[in-house]
């Protein structure tokens, strides 16, 4: 999936926000600066009176997106149809301009692992992630689905490609989208001792419809993605690097936890701003 | 059963309970991503029990909570309020058990709750300009 014809009214390159609620005078103080939201789905799941009257107003003055943690789409028990069917009547509702959810699994055997489980970098799981993303398609629509690299904790062994490789594939036999988490490269990167910019270098930039660009932190030895930090230059080099290759239709600052003031998170839209002005000066 | 099988039941197995031979995994591998899942519960019980934090502190909290978890299953973003509840019964005694009642009695669905406790009579609302909680409480 290329970038979706929805995508913006004027296909420009779109910066965004993950959506706090506790910062929404702010956020639509700063409004033309903000220009799409990212919503988590499991925020929304129940549409109760409230969660609508919220979708109502956001989906009003924002392009949406909605970003899922449950469908486990690379897990061998398949789809939860309940789980997909409440996503399906989000969609219906909130009318995003694609949705999203992580390339992991989160259960198995009747297990919620309370954390995204990695997959084996292997044909099997490629297959299984397909067939779980044309199940899930079937029964939530035609919303354009995209699927996040998540951190991994570790390596599986026995893998049979490079992680750059089995994103770019997963993408092209599921038929979907990819949201770039660069700040989970960069975590990869760390833990895995794992090379970014090379990992960068092999995904499809066509595919990619929206990058999260976030920070994290040191515990320990580990390096934690907790998106709680404003966004390391190693990030923001990621971030260049992809940018020079093809600017992302959607680039979302995806600050989950530590809420800073809301002008930090202007500033860091400002400063992807500039990565794409900076380039096309560069390119003139 | 096929190798992506097998690792994954493994995987969700020793996840479940703590540890176990999981195919392709370091056993201090299995124990991160345990340890990461962990986290995000911990932080989820925290934010749904503000008061039990605070008279606890941090760390007894965090240690009475890490003592119950142990004897659970994990659980999803979709478990975390329910399990907050049930650590929140586990701790006994009146903040807890109001805490624990607050929480259940305002669920997502909920927009309107009131938890009668003794004399005490506690309201809550959220209202619709801006989706925050609103405690109200009525007598002494």
């Amino acid at each position: 999936m290329s970038a979706p014809a929805n995508a913006s009214p004027s296909s420009a390159p779109m910066y965004g926000l993950l959506y706090r609620a506790e910062q929404r005078a702010a956020l639509f103080s700063a409004r033309p600066r903000v220009e799409a939201l990212e919503l988590v789905a499991e925020h929304y799941l129940d549409l109760t009176a409230e969660q609508r009257d919220e979708l109502d107003l956001l989906r009003a003055h924002f392009p949406l997106t909605i970003h899922a943690l449950g469908t486990s789409v690379g897990s061998v028990d398949g789809i939860d149809g309940r789980y997909a069917e409440r996503i399906a009547r989000l969609l219906d509702y909130a009318r995003p301009m694609w949705w999203s959810d992580h390339l992991a699994f989160t259960r198995c055997g009747g297990v919620e692992l309370g954390a995204f489980g990695p997959l084996p970098h292997t044909r099997a799981a490629i297959e299984t992630v397909a067939r779980n993303v044309a199940r899930v398609r079937a029964i939530a629509g035609n919303t354009p689905f995209a699927l996040e690299n998540p951190a991994a904790p570790f390596a599986v062994a026995g893998a049979e490609m490079s992680p750059g490789a089995f994103l770019a594939a997963v993408a092209a036999e599921a038929g979907c989208g990819l949201v770039l988490d660069l700040e989970n490269l960069h975590a990869d990167s760390w833990n895995l001792g794992t090379d970014a910019h090379a990992a960068l270098a092999e995904i499809p930039v066509e595919r990619v419809v929206e990058v999260h660009l976030a920070g994290g932190r040191r515990i320990g030895a580990e390096y934690a993605d907790s998106h709680d930090a404003p966004v390391p230059d190693a990030t923001w080099a990621l971030y260049e690097a992809l940018c020079r290759r093809r600017v992302p239709p959607l680039t979302l600052i995806e600050r989950e936890a530590s809420l800073p003031p809301f002008a930090s998170l202007l500033r860091e839209l400002d400063g992807a701003r500039a990565v794409r002005a900076g380039i096309a000066a560069v390119a003139a | 059963m096929s190798t992506i099988d097998a690792y994954q039941r493994a995987l969700a197995l020793a996840i479940a309970h703590g540890g176990g031979e999981v195919p392709g995994v370091r056993c201090e591998d299995v124990a991160r991503l345990a340890a990461i899942a962990a986290r995000k519960r911990l932080a989820a019980v925290r934010a749904t029990l503000p008061r039990m934090l605070a008279a606890l502190g941090r760390e007894e909290f965090d240690r009475r909570y890490r003592a119950f978890a142990a004897e659970r299953m994990p659980c999803g973003p979709e478990g975390y309020r329910e399990e907050a509840i049930a650590f929140a019964r586990r701790l006994g005694g009146p903040v807890a058990r109001r805490e624990a009642r607050l929480a259940a009695a305002h669920g997502p669905g909920r927009s309107f709750a009131a938890v009668r406790d003794g004399r005490r009579l506690t309201l809550l609302a959220r209202f619709r300009n801006g989706s925050r909680l609103h405690v109200v409480q009525l007598g002494r």
